[in-house]
């Protein structure tokens, strides 16, 4: 038997769905770009793929524009800040995602100064946080929805207010939402005052990999030029396929009824891991149903365990959970924790719990005697 | 005049410190050649020793593997391919003009002829010779004359046929391996011990490897890596064995069983106990470590000591009087470098005390390490080792 919880690095894919985006690559294989009648389908295909990702949202359909994936959705706005002829901060929170963090650096490289906003010993991003980290020259800010490793809700909407009703005369900074953790899972306004982007993943939401949308309210310059698909935002022939797949996702997942079982799973979960005595929760504050969490998403650590030998020791046993971030498990150093100012023996024997909607009382047993057992071994 | 065969690619190689050999000199020239011939089976390359060189000559379609060869054999000083024509001034001088256009399109702005002749019956001398091909050169004009340094030597040598060769590339050096016994390298997937074996490996070593993991506490990438090490050992050792030792069980009961600041020593004086058994199983006569005088704690001349305690061989430790940077020189040199930075550990952070005893008493050490009563663990460590076998191309 075996149990998967690393949910939050990528999901077991929704069969119908996917046979559904196989469907439409072999009989929508026209160019949406063409004039001709194979072209007219597969372009029409694409926009019904904008307007149900777009319902799905509750955002406009010209505000969608389809990419490869969270981290290029990351990315596009980010570059576009190279097009600005004067250089200035930028403002990301302490607990962003590597494809943030990097990019950031990157932008360093190129005359941009990054201001890192604190979290709190939760690993929440406060407003005031953030009113107190930019500065007038500050043109971009990103705090993600949902942290990847903590599941922490970050108050965007209150962040996006509060980025508005700074003292008039203030250029509002470009605000991104990185909502690749958030986005079918947990209620999610992204047509909330003051957010101007934010991006999502389809193979976080059981579909495939290689596609995600941008959505952008505010739109800015591109940096990345070619054929001028999805209005210049996002050059190149358009992933048809992965578009619609896209939508079905957020179709199936932003108006499923499954976040309520999340949470009494999540419930459960936690109370086990009480229950054994040797897990404590990070942060030490979250309940069971804690409403500032993801109730898909826990990070945990012990006393005497390393993460990483916790993580391999249950794979021999058939479970299935990382450390933290899938893209940063080869690094040394967990910045998320380090940010929370987690203990470092604690942050080294951290490891981090994701279910899905698939995940069951039953998978979460499995998972504990596994622990259990991985304990009285080692 | 015997005619030159152009089809074929030819090295000229110089042995290197075989030639301080005397009456043994036989034995190493002999072993140099068995190990060229190793790596070079199949390739239809012909290698022989004569007056101090050794000739490889193959199929130009073999070059890329006699280059192979050469640049990881052990026992030579350098090596060059070098054009061979007939004992005729101008054919000289034409391929001298060759050389040195390669060497311009190198990079490079300055030249020396250095002349050699031991046909004292070429009607030139070595003096004429290197002026002769010096003036070819001038006169083709691309490289400039500097006979104190030069960018690009370029060599004249008048044998039985003329060989003509431009800068040489840099040989191994040392002996050639298997002249000097066989020894047991203790490897990890740090920096310092595919170093040590290396060095062992120059002096003539034939090498053998151990490793001791804990799984789970550490992870098959840790392993992975000291298998990829002990893969470019094996290029320049003509090949090497690994062993592979599951030691969690042992390392839990260190931990269970004796005062953590002696942890890591104790740990240590069970490996040399592994080792004892591995060299009586293979025959070898030393146990080869890559610990540097006071690099970390187990490394005091005080915590050596009890280490050797527990050796039934002669321990070498040839990096003991290395820095680190001496060290990581010679790992980029040999491309252990790139492998050994990974950052997958072979040593779990649960077994490593914070603060690791500095000076170790003997007595006391000794004392911890029988009222482990650990031996039979050892001996079930090694009874369950794993063999990997690592050949050299």
């Amino acid at each position: 038997m075996s149990v998967y919880l690393d949910w939050a690095a990528t999901t077991p894919p929704d069969r119908e769905i996917l046979a559904e985006a196989m469907e439409v690559s072999l009989e929508r294989y026209g160019n949406p770009s063409s004039v001709h009648e194979p072209g007219k389908r597969a372009r029409a295909t694409l926009e019904d793929a904008r307007i149900k990702a777009a319902a799905a949202l509750g955002v406009k359909p010209e505000t969608i524009f389809f990419t490869s994936g969270g981290t290029e959705s990351n990315h596009l706005p980010m570059l576009s800040l190279l097009q600005r002829p004067v250089r200035g901060t930028i403002a990301i929170s302490a607990i962003e995602h590597p494809s943030i963090v990097e990019q950031a650096r990157m932008l360093e490289l190129t005359g941009w100064k990054t201001l890192v906003i604190p979290v709190t010993p939760d690993g929440l991003v406060t407003p005031d946080a953030v009113l107190s980290t930019i500065r007038d020259d500050t043109s971009f800010v990103a705090i993600m929805a949902v942290n990847n490793e903590t599941g922490a809700i970050q108050p965007v909407r209150e962040i996006g207010s509060a980025l508005m009703d700074r003292p008039s005369g203030k250029k509002k900074p470009h605000f991104h939402v990185d909502a690749v953790q958030a986005a079918g899972k947990i209620p999610l306004d992204l047509s909330a005052q003051g957010i101007d982007s934010a991006s999502i993943s389809a193979h976080k939401l059981q579909g495939p990999r290689g596609i995600g949308l941008l959505y952008m309210a505010r739109k800015l310059e591109p940096f990345i030029r070619g054929g001028g698909q999805e209005t210049g935002i996002r050059p190149g022939t358009e992933n048809l396929a992965g578009a619609v797949a896209l939508s079905r996702c957020l179709e199936k997942s932003c108006t499923s009824a499954h976040h309520q079982d999340a949470q009494d799973t999540m419930a459960y979960l936690i109370g086990a891991l009480n229950d054994t005595k040797l897990i404590s929760i990070i942060p030490g504050t979250r309940t069971p149903i804690d409403e500032r969490f993801s109730p898909y998403i826990l990070q945990c650590t012990n006393e005497r365990i390393p993460g990483e030998v916790l993580v391999r020791s249950l794979s021999e046993r058939g479970v299935y959970l990382s450390t933290g971030s899938a893209c940063s498990s080869k690094k040394k150093g967990r910045p998320v924790l380090q940010a929370m100012r987690v203990k470092p023996d604690m942050q080294q024997n951290a490891f981090r719990v994701s279910i899905g909607n698939a995940t069951t009382t039953k998978d979460i047993d499995a998972f504990i005697a596994a622990l259990i057992a991985v304990f009285s071994a080692l | 005049m015997e005619p030159i065969d152009n089809t074929n690619a030819i090295y000229l190689v110089k042995v290197g410190e075989l030639t301080l050999k005397g009456g043994n000199l036989k034995d190493f020239e002999q072993r140099l050649q068995q190990n060229a011939q190793l790596y070079l089976e199949g390739k239809r390359a012909k290698i022989q020793i004569r007056a101090g060189r050794m000739y490889v000559e193959g199929p130009v379609e073999s070059a890329g593997a006699i280059e192979y060869a050469l640049s990881h054999l052990v026992g030579i000083a350098g090596w060059a391919r070098a054009t061979v024509v007939s004992k005729d001034p101008e054919a000289m001088q034409q391929a001298v003009v060759t050389e040195a256009l390669k060497a311009k399109a190198a990079g490079m702005k300055t030249f020396k002829i250095e002349a050699r002749r031991s046909d004292k019956a070429f009607p030139l001398n070595s003096y004429e010779i290197a002026r002769l091909m010096g003036e070819a050169v001038y006169d083709a004009g691309f490289l400039a004359v500097d006979v104190h340094h030069p960018d690009a030597l370029i060599t004249v040598e008048v044998r039985e046929r003329c060989f003509i060769y431009g800068p040489e590339n840099p040989g191994n050096r040392g002996l050639p391996c298997g002249t000097g016994g066989k020894g047991l390298l203790l490897l990890s997937g740090g920096i310092d011990s595919p170093v040590a074996g290396y060095r062992m490996l120059r002096r003539g070593m034939k090498l053998d490897c151990v490793y001791f993991h804990s799984h789970p506490y550490t992870s098959p990438e840790a392993q992975q890596k000291v298998e990829d090490l002990a893969s470019i050992l094996a290029r320049y050792g003509v090949g090497t064995h690994l062993n592979i030792i599951p030691f969690t069980a042992v390392q839990q009961h260190i931990r269970d069983n004796s005062p953590p600041d002696y942890a890591t020593i104790m740990l240590r004086m069970c490996m040399m106990k592994v080792a004892n058994m591995l060299c009586r199983m293979i025959g070898s006569r030393t146990i080869i470590t890559g610990e540097s005088l006071g690099q970390v704690a187990s490394q005091t001349i005080e915590n050596l000591t009890a280490t050797n305690s527990c050796a039934e061989y002669p321990v070498l430790r040839p990096l003991i009087g290395m820095d680190k940077e001496e060290i990581i020189t010679t790992a980029k040199e040999i491309g252990t470098y790139e492998i050994s930075i990974l950052p997958y550990e072979d040593c779990c952070v649960l077994f490593s005390p914070k603060h690791p005893v500095l000076r170790a008493d003997l007595a006391y050490t000794t004392e911890l390490y029988n009222a482990m009563k650990i031996d039979e663990l050892i001996k079930a460590a090694f009874d369950s080792r794993e063999h990997k076998r690592f050949g050299w191309l």
